[in-house]
């Protein structure tokens, strides 16, 4: 797997039409964006291909969003990856949830357009990057 | 007139007095079936000719058995009431005669008017026992027949009397739980709770007789429990007060309600994904990922923008509804600071203001108010307002004024749009605005408010409206202060 420096955003959501949304918006702003479908799949791109940061639907076939996420902050080797959850469910339950379980953000899909999340994904790596 | 289908049998050791009475009663038009002249001869008589009542002598010279004997079988075994003529009024004769429980007593000598009235009385009595009869069956039955377990305490909660309902609801038979406490019927660790709440029904019930429901668990003799709920009704009996408890099992209830709620949620996330969707292919479109567009082509991407963002917010206002509405909104009041919230309301709408051109005037920004506040329920009451404000105003200013006083927060919302007409004042935070004038492409569910005001109720707060037509409005939120150490 070759490393050209670019940062990869692994996106895990089963909607095609936020598929096209959020890769439109992430690979016009130079980001290489891996893509999921379904929450196993994208539990085994975590683990393989190691993103700078995860977008991450809630519901999800085959694994949740939840389960994803308690994955992700299982594995020693995956923890300390950021990870955004987007959702259109927006009980307060569910925010609070995805954070307990150490999302980074919880964003609303319609509500937040994908131009903030851009921002919000932009604001997280930031201090990587300058590390970098 | 004497009722022919009531019969009457004469009962006298003495032939002649019988006859005589007999034909007294036959010439005052009642129908005599027979005469007796022995207690034996009178029993075998009532059996067989079955009258509607006997006039029966106390002492019957022939035979053994004596008039209130035959009395007692004739009552006992085919329950025709009796009414006694006798000489002898002494203690020990009356005495027998009353565990007869005759329906009269005629002493010798006695007038034929005596007579009459006695027999007139004794079917008065008969018909009146009759009906009170038919109505306690009819009670009986409603009471054993219902589908809801009745209960019958006093007011130490012991039962009293259940009814097969409640013998089906609980698993024990009516002579198992009968003096046995009302809080066997309900696990242990709801008897606190419920307590309280029995001593409340309980103290008011007896100056009002009107029930209140209750909801708890119940407990089944086999040790399972069901959701129950409960109304209690409290009447008084020569001055002694009882309670009827009526309980209903109400675990399908339950379940359909979590179907509803299941059902809201699941209906609200199809909506709201496609919409959501096309906002999110709007947004790129106009953000020119796919390409440059011309400005005519952005006017109607923003075009469509709009109308998918009304069409996500009034999905948005009937789940909310919904949920008021099912009392299942999750509040959780902690300290806030006001102006954050204030100022994520101002920045969600900046935009709108700024292409509408209003100037923004805020007051009292500079004080650190904190309130006890459910962050997000407060933002989304307050946005309502704003958003309202915004979309009706088209020239002037919004303003966003800050204040506390006396352990009150206050957030007023003014703008000098059109206003509200006077007779629509009183009813703009109610939901039935939904059905006031003709739907337009502008409007929104018209739920707004009603939500605003609800969810700032949760919060124990309160939005006031003052508004004159052609001048502007006025919303005024107020809601309860944090009290925190003064600083900075």
């Amino acid at each position: 797997m070759e490393k050209t420096g670019q940062t990869t955003i692994l996106l895990i959501e089963d909607e095609p039409v936020f598929r096209l949304i959020y890769r439109g918006v992430l690979v016009n702003a130079g980001y290489r964006v891996l893509e999921a479908p379904d929450g196993e799949t994208g539990w085994n791109m975590v683990v393989n291909e190691k993103p700078d940061l995860v977008l991450l639907d809630l519901i999800l076939p085959k694994l949740s969003g939840h389960q994803v996420l308690q994955a992700i902050r299982a594995e020693p080797g995956t923890r300390h990856i950021p990870v955004v959850v987007f959702s259109v469910m927006g009980q307060e339950k569910d925010v609070v949830k995805s954070i307990e379980l150490g999302a980074s953000e919880h964003r609303l899909k319609g509500v937040d357009s994908p131009q903030k999340i851009l921002n919000l994904i932009q604001t997280i790596l930031k201090p990587k990057r300058e590390k970098k | 007139m004497p009722d022919k289908n009531k019969t009457i049998m004469v009962v006298d050791d003495e032939a002649l007095i019988a006859v005589q009475i007999q034909s007294y009663l036959e010439s005052k038009g009642y129908t005599v079936t027979g005469r007796a002249g022995s207690g034996e001869e009178a029993v075998e008589k009532a059996k067989a000719l079955r009258p509607s009542l006997l006039l029966m002598d106390v002492m019957l010279g022939e035979g053994s058995l004596d008039g209130i004997s035959a009395a007692e079988i004739i009552t006992r075994e085919l329950g025709i009431p009796v009414i006694f003529i006798t000489a002898y009024g002494n203690e020990e004769t009356i005495n027998r005669t009353k565990a007869v429980d005759p329906a009269g007593f005629i002493a010798k000598p006695f007038s034929e008017q005596d007579l009459e009235a006695a027999i007139e009385l004794a079917f008065f009595r008969m018909e009146r026992q009759d009906q009170l009869k038919t109505s306690e069956e009819r009670y009986r039955s409603v009471v054993a027949f219902a589908v809801e377990a009745i209960l019958i305490v006093d007011t130490r909660l012991q039962i009293l009397f259940w009814n097969q309902a409640a013998s089906g609801m609980f698993g024990y038979s009516a002579s198992e739980i009968e003096g046995k406490p009302f809080l066997r019927l309900i696990p242990d660790r709801h008897h606190g709770g419920l307590s309280v709440e029995l001593d409340r029904m309980v103290l008011t019930e007896e100056k009002n007789p009107v029930s209140r429901t209750t909801e708890t668990t119940g407990l089944r003799k086999d040790g399972s429990e069901f959701p129950m709920e409960f109304s209690i009704a409290s009447w008084i009996i020569r001055d002694e007060i009882f309670f009827t408890v009526n309980a209903r099992d109400i675990t399908d209830r339950k379940k359909i309600d979590q179907m509803k709620t299941d059902f809201v949620s699941l209906v609200s996330h199809q909506l709201k994904t496609p919409v959501a969707g096309v906002l999110g292919c709007i947004d790129n479109l106009l953000a020119e990922i796919a390409g440059p567009i011309t400005r005519e082509q952005e006017v109607y991407l923003k075009m469509m923008k709009d109308i998918s963002l009304r069409n996500y917010q009034n999905i948005s206002d009937l789940l909310n509804v919904s949920r008021l509405e099912r009392g299942v909104i999750d509040v959780e009041i902690a300290p806030v600071l006001l102006k954050r919230v204030a100022a994520a309301v101002v920045r969600e709408h900046l935009d709108a203001i700024r292409s509408k051109g209003l100037a923004l005037r805020l007051k009292g920004w500079k004080a650190r108010i904190m309130v006890k506040a459910d962050y997000g329920k407060l933002f989304e009451a307050m946005s309502n307002i704003v958003h309202n404000a915004v979309k009706f105003t088209d020239h002037g200013h919004l303003g966003l004024i800050l204040s506390e006083e006396n352990g009150t927060a206050t957030v007023e919302i003014e703008d000098t749009g059109p206003g509200i007409p006077y007779e629509l004042q009183g009813t703009v935070f109610k939901k039935d605005m939904i059905l006031q004038g003709p739907p337009t492409p502008n409007r929104g569910t018209g739920l707004g408010l009603y939500i605003a005001m609800e969810f700032m109720r949760l919060q124990n707060g309160e939005i006031e409206l003052a508004s004159v037509p052609g001048k502007g409005s006025r919303f005024t939120f107020r809601i309860p202060v944090h009290p925190h150490p003064s600083k900075e």
